[in-house]
């Protein structure tokens, strides 16, 4: 069970199946979003999705073959390609479905009903169709007057509140909040120290997530979390109780950068992951519109 | 080469690698398509990604396996999925780099150096950064009163302008254009039967789709093309051959518009974002119509 103070479990009623997406949902919050885009300037916020690219470093790997046919009359030769992937390669979206404890995933679905090989027969992440809304992007990284954050320092529900205020940033129910530890500076840099720990939100981010009624939250590295050593076990509380207990969406693997150095720090977010039936993630490229 | 009447080689230089889509990058662009929403509303237009989804019926398959990894202290369980997947699979855009002829691509890229195993280095999807602008939907099948129309029935420039018409659509460059033919009806109903031919626009629409500076032309099946016979090359492809190759317009295909017809919407705000795939043929993907 969860503590009712961190908890969205039953908020949206016993089907439920999207969390904090809810909030969302509606007309008015579409329009109300699409006001932020103003100037009419698009970010991708994808890395390359490739056997090489910025990966969790233990196992996600994307590989792609392409294989090509010469037909005949009137001649033409197609490529194709396949492709063998983690969903959870590249930037990408944990379905709120991807983690759980004590025989439950998020709103008290029974993981020995619905969790298996066969995917996640609930809360997949089929159930959502689009992320589209506010976005807000917290350069903690700039804030601090770094290029990165040090290998396992903690961000803090304090950093975001600093880092937001300083930005001129009001948090609204509903924001989907991108994290910039300026991590992925290194992935080019030094691959070997980017892929050892990530500095990231630790557990105090999880009061201030419910707080401020986040739909989603996401960092520039492959866990969305603090990791102290990729070696060790580590506690992951926002895969415990962001995902399973409040039903927040985590995105991993944003390329920040370009937000950064324009100084664009609010912007409709349009996310829109593959329409994988029972998959507990996908691999996407989200766009900020300002 | 490329017939002058019906390319696009050169015309935004010697380096372009992404066709008639640079019509869509201004900023202007962008806030022309976004003043297209006023009720808020919001259409997905993919279909289920799955093993039993609506693919190209000889060889379009999804695979996908979950894994869970369990660990005690506290007890914690997390589950992954492994998808094995043709790029071109469900919903999914083409890039131009999908199809050459004589030894070149889309702008004259040469095949020999730059398509091999490893895909394609120019004209790749990775170059697809979004696809954001007016999309609008010609509802072929209605205009005509039928659920879908039938095997291997063309769609001319008349069929594409009649519909226009009737919808009070005025084509503008840049368009994105969704043809709908009302073929995945059928995939629930008689697989077998859908997966035999399919209805679309044959090489007459070749013209229309040169003087609109269409974008892109998408279709509610697998191949956004008139195919008499599932694995017979009858007919060719003669979209692929030339609105690819030498228009360097987007294929999308097996596109859902039932809900775009349902609710008769026949112009919107289009936003498409392809996976980064790098020097990929294509992309699956889950673009919006938005109102």
């Amino acid at each position: 069970m969860t503590s009712e103070n961190l908890s969205n479990w039953g908020r949206w009623g016993p089907d439920d199946q999207i969390g904090v997406l809810n909030l969302i949902q509606n007309e008015a919050a579409v329009l109300e979003a699409v006001k932020l885009v103003k100037k009419g300037d698009i970010y991708s916020l994808a890395v390359p999705l490739e056997k090489d690219g910025p990966q969790f470093p233990l196992f996600h790997k994307t590989w792609r073959v392409s294989h090509w046919q010469h037909l005949y009359g009137p001649e033409l030769d197609i490529i194709d390609d396949v492709i063998a992937m983690e969903t959870h390669s590249g930037t990408h979206i944990d379905g709120i479905g991807h983690s759980w404890h004590d025989g439950q995933l998020y709103n008290g679905f029974s993981s020995d009903e619905f969790a298996s090989s066969r995917g996640v027969a609930r809360v997949g992440i089929e159930n959502v169709k689009h992320i589209f809304g506010r976005g807000v992007m917290l350069d903690v990284a700039a804030h601090k007057g770094v290029d990165h954050l040090d290998a396992a320092e903690p961000v803090t529900a304090v950093d975001l509140d600093n880092v937001a205020a300083a930005q001129g940033i009001e948090l609204k129910p509903g924001d989907v909040v991108l994290v910039r530890t300026g991590w992925y500076n290194l992935f080019h840099s030094d691959k070997e120290s980017w892929s050892k720990s990530f500095p990231g939100p630790d557990v105090s981010v999880l009061a201030w997530l419910k707080e401020h009624d986040v739909v989603a939250i996401g960092t520039d590295h492959p866990t969305c979390e603090l990791y102290e050593n990729i070696e060790a076990t580590v506690q992951m509380p926002l895969h415990r109780h962001g995902l399973r207990d409040l039903g927040v969406y985590l995105l991993e693997n944003l390329d920040l950068q370009d937000l950064a150095r324009d100084k664009v720090y609010e912007f409709l977010f349009v996310g829109t992951p593959l329409r994988i039936t029972h998959g507990t993630g996908s691999p996407w490229n989200p766009l900020a519109i300002a | 080469m490329a017939d002058t009447n019906l390319s696009n080689w050169g015309r935004w230089g010697p380096d372009d690698q992404i066709g008639v889509l640079n019509l869509l990058q201004g900023r202007e662009q962008v806030l022309r398509a976004f003043s297209m929403v006023r009720e808020g509303k919001i259409y997905s237009l993919a279909v289920p990604l799955e093993k039993e989804g609506p693919q190209m019926p000889t060889f379009h398959k999804t695979w996908r396996v979950s894994h869970v990894a369990e660990r005690k202290d506290p007890e914690q369980s997390v589950i992954d999925d492994f998808i094995i997947m043709e790029t071109h699979s469900g919903t999914h855009i083409d890039a131009i780099g999908h199809v050459w002829a004589d030894g070149q691509f889309y702008n004259g890229f040469s095949a020999d150096e730059y398509a091999g195993s490893r895909g394609v280095e120019r004209t790749g999807i990775e170059n697809v950064r979004h696809i954001v602008g007016r999309g609008v939907m010609l509802d072929v099948a209605a205009y005509r009163g039928v659920d879908h129309l039938q095997e291997a029935e063309a769609i001319t420039p008349e069929d594409l302008d009649g519909a226009a018409r009737a919808q009070g659509i005025t084509l503008e460059p840049g368009d994105v254009v969704m043809v709908r033919t009302g073929w995945y009806t059928l995939f629930e109903k008689d697989r077998a039967r859908w997966a035999t031919s399919f209805p679309g626009p044959n090489a007459s629409v070749l013209p229309w789709l040169k003087e609109h500076d269409v974008c892109a032309i998408g279709t509610d099946h697998p191949t956004c093309e008139l195919r008499i016979k599932v694995g017979s090359p009858e007919g060719g492809l003669p979209l692929h051959r030339f609105a690819l190759r030498d228009l360097g317009v987007y294929i999308l295909e097996n596109l859902d518009l039932e809900a775009l017809a349902r609710d008769k919407v026949y112009e919107f705000l289009f936003i498409g974002a392809p996976l980064r795939l790098t020097h990929a043929t294509g992309s699956p993907w889950n673009p919006l119509a938005i109102i």
